[in-house]
């Protein structure tokens, strides 16, 4: 048996706990189903099964790594030979077991009331019950493409899980001694997620419809196709593999984090191979007045636009480790691309994919795009984009301005202090000097300038500002002290 | 067996560890020391293979531990100066865990766990909860947690803090019982008279960089050693006759001296037979042992004498 997952389950499980739980929620749902009704047994249960493994299990999924590094047990688990996807597996089940115990006994509760007379979406009707508003042979249609809800239910849990251990590997990587608030957000983002979803998945599903507005509900839901790359998908198909592919993800992610925080050396292609496949899933729903067979002519957008955010995400998740860079250098220098590219932190990598994507894009459609938009507002309607190179140079330059901000402030203010200072930087950069230009009448200038020397200007004003950035962070790397006078020193627990 | 080569390290604003270079032998056991501050533990983290280093390699048996940390956890063992245990487990649960993370599997988990704990002599402790030991036992559980996969190289950082003077004694019989198995062990600690029972080498870090890297005894650094003499009955003859022996006199009386003289027995073994011919009655003749402290001390005096 894996050890993590076991040392789990002898911390976690016990033979009373095994014992005295399901007799403690079978009689709480006993009480409830003989004095208000099985539809609130099936409704509570529903309800503890999230609440236990959202609420809850995110929880210990995040604790089981803040926990370790907080006990001082993890430097041990770095140097066991264990690999990383048995770690990832042996905490994301081993840490949150109990929870999953009682998650399922909610969920064995909540499928066991349909044959009790839960009133869900086809009860009465299945079991020869008077059901006037309801057609039998819609809803046993409706309940045999639900039959897997459970499955579905465990799947969005489980990434849930997935997401909070991932967030916390990758605060563990970035700031090794501060942890609760990690944790806190890891559970919030779980929560995040899932409500995003019950937002896709419930209607898709029916449950939603039925409990809403009975059976045409059912009917306008399930026989309403979605539209994905203009082609007509399945609604709940399409919601079950997004699901699917949400908990590869996920996992993958947790896998790759863990790889990272237990010294693997990886090649950069997951965030590569991560932000690739959300921009084929984001570019099928094109904006929703174009017309179907246009989706493709939205799918460059937003790869350039997630190759970006993926910088972002490297540079605010990963750890600035200073001491890789000349490493780095080195390895570029000497032509050891491989070696350069495997000890690249994710933002490093990210930001050459985005160069890589922005070259590619320039180069495939370097004109001007016009777009006919029958079904949207006159003035949308007939859309003439501007020569997407001169763009995509100038976005590409402005994000290395703010890898450059970003890497000045922790040299300037040291991890704990940085993170924030960059984000009310960027913040400032982004909402409010683009206010502050246009009421200077900045914006004319600007404007006067470009019709003088054409669209390039953008990437001179880019270029101009990404020096600048680059400047304060090299000056203040070569300010460093070599000896004692310290910024921010302190042993690492990643 | 541990080759560190120009080893740099910093952390922001501070150089942690300036071009260290030492080779340390298989099977010695060498005394890390320094003061506060001096690299040691950053030192131990990267020969470990938990921090990388800016420059510089660490090679363990030829290879370089920071091109796969992984497969290089299997050879070493590493003790913190801060360890944990998982208190909600009984001992021999944290000992059979730690071995199953180091892939030994079925029984020869218990097996391992068994004999880490004899060796930590704390077999009567294995069903015992972790969080109900005192500090020395939960000291010697996190040892044998160290030791359990048999690694060659064992890192120890203070491994004695915690530790009652029985216990410190024991704990020094392991030590020579894992170097006499062929164990090389690199310990870090500020207790000096502890590490001078079963250290062989002293590494002396000062300000990130090897101030001192020798053996500690005399004989085995190819120095000459200090032997003390006393007599029974006090004879002022006795400055003399070690004189025209060709003896190197620190001080001597009528009664007692100390003396500088080549490492070599025979030589001691001529120098007692001529004091015993000139009818002196010799009630003490011995090699003075390594004092550590005094040997550190020097070193950090002529470390810090030498700096600009």
């Amino acid at each position: 048996m894996n050890p993590e997952f076991r040392r789990n389950l002898w911390l976690q499980l016990s033979w009373p706990k095994l014992v005295l739980t399901p007799v403690l929620i079978g009689t709480i749902f006993a009480v409830i189903g003989s004095t208000l009704g099985i539809p609130l047994v099936q409704a509570v249960a529903g309800y503890g099964f999230w609440a236990a493994t959202i609420l809850w299990g995110t929880r210990r999924a995040a604790d089981s790594i803040a926990e370790e590094a907080a006990g001082g047990t993890w430097h041990s688990q770095r140097m066991s030979s264990l690999g990383a996807w048995a770690m990832t597996w042996g905490k994301l089940f081993g840490a949150t077991a109990f929870p999953w115990y009682v998650a399922l006994i909610c969920l064995a509760v909540q499928e066991g009331t349909w044959s009790l007379g839960g009133t869900g979406v086809c009860g009465p009707a299945l079991f020869g019950r008077v059901a006037p508003t309801l057609d039998t042979a819609a809803c046993l249609a409706a309940y045999g493409r639900m039959w897997a809800a459970p499955v579905w239910m465990i799947a969005i849990a489980l990434s849930a899980q997935a997401v909070a251990l991932a967030v916390v590997l990758a605060a563990l990587r970035r700031q090794p001694l501060a942890l609760r608030l990690p944790v806190t957000l890891a559970q919030g983002v779980a929560i995040l997620l899932l409500a995003s979803l019950n937002q896709i998945y419930l209607p898709a599903s029916g449950t939603g419809a039925v409990v809403s507005q009975g059976l045409d509900g059912i009917r306008s839901l399930v026989l309403r196709p979605m539209r994905w790359y203009g082609a007509s998908v399945d609604p709940l198909l399409f919601s079950h593999a997004a699901i699917a592919l949400l908990l590869g993800v996920t996992l993958f992610a947790a896998y790759r984090l863990m790889r990272v925080v237990l010294q693997y050396r990886s090649w950069p292609w997951g965030i590569v191979a991560g932000t690739a496949a959300l921009s084929i899933l984001v570019a099928g729903f094109p904006p929703v007045f174009s017309k179907p067979d246009e989706a493709w002519r939205f799918a460059p957008d937003a790869l350039l636009l997630l190759t970006w955010a993926a910088v972002y995400a490297g540079l605010f998740t990963d750890r600035i480790d200073f001491a890789r860079l000349p490493r780095l250098a080195e390895a570029a220098m000497d032509g050891a691309f491989a070696r350069m590219l495997r000890q690249s932190p994710s933002w490093l990598a990210a930001y050459v994919f985005a160069l890589g994507v922005g070259i590619g894009v320039a180069v495939l459609a370097p004109g001007g795009q016009e777009i006919h938009l029958p079904g949207a507002p006159s003035m949308l309607r007939d859309l003439r984009f501007e020569p997407l190179v001169p763009a995509i140079a100038a976005q590409l330059l402005y994000v290395l301005r703010d890898i450059a901000i970003v890497l000045w402030l922790h040299l300037l203010l040291g991890p704990r202090r940085a993170d924030l200072a960059a984000l009310v930087s960027l913040a400032v950069l982004y909402l409010l000097l683009p206010f502050v230009a246009d009421a200077a009448g900045l914006g004319e200038l600007v404007l006067r300038l470009r019709t003088a020397f054409g669209p390039g200007i953008a990437i001179g004003i880019a270029a101009l500002q990404a020096a600048l950035a680059c400047g304060l962070f090299l000056l203040r790397w070569r300010a460093l002290p070599a000896r004692p006078g310290a910024v921010e020193a302190g042993p690492s627990r990643m | 067996m541990i080759d560190v080569q120009s080893l740099t390290y910093d952390y922001p604003g501070l150089r942690a560890l300036d071009g260290v270079v030492f080779r340390i032998e298989r099977a010695s056991i060498t005394a890390l020391v320094g003061p506060n501050g001096a690299g040691k533990s950053t030192l131990l983290r990267c020969i470990s293979a938990l921090d990388e280093p800016h420059e510089g390699r660490v090679l363990i048996d030829g290879r370089d531990v920071h091109d796969d940390p992984r497969a290089s956890h299997r050879l070493l063992g590493y003790l913190p100066d801060t360890f944990g245990l998982y208190g909600g487990l009984t001992v021999m649960q944290c000992l059979r865990h730690r071995a199953g993370t180091h892939g030994i599997r079925g029984p020869a988990q218990a097996e391992a766990a068994r004999r880490a704990a004899s060796l930590m002599e704390i077999e009567d402790k294995l069903a015992a909860q972790a969080e109900e030991l005192s500090r020395g036992q939960r000291q010697r559980v996190a040892i044998a947690e160290a030791i359990i996969h048999d690694p060659r190289v064992l890192l120890l950082d203070e491994p004695a803090s915690g530790l009652d003077p029985e216990a410190r004694a024991g704990l020094s019989a392991v030590l020579r019982n894992l170097a006499a198995g062929g164990v090389t062990i690199l310990v870090s600690s500020h207790i000096l008279a502890e590490l001078e029972d079963y250290s062989t080498h002293l590494l002396a870090l000062e300000g990130g960089r090897v101030a001192a890297h020798r053996p500690i005894h005399a004989a085995a650094a190819g120095e000459d050693v200090t032997v003390q003499i006393a007599l029974a009955v006090a004879d002022d003859r006795l400055p003399a006759v070690l004189q025209t022996a060709g003896a190197d006199l620190i001080d001597a009386s009528s009664q007692a001296a100390r003396l500088r003289l080549a490492a070599d027995p025979a030589i001691h073994a001529a120098l007692l037979r001529r004091l015993l011919d000139a009818g002196m009655p010799v009630s003490h003749f011995a090699v003075e042992q390594a004092d550590l402290q005094r040997l550190y001390l020097e070193v950090l005096r002529d470390t810090r004498g030498a700096r600009p």
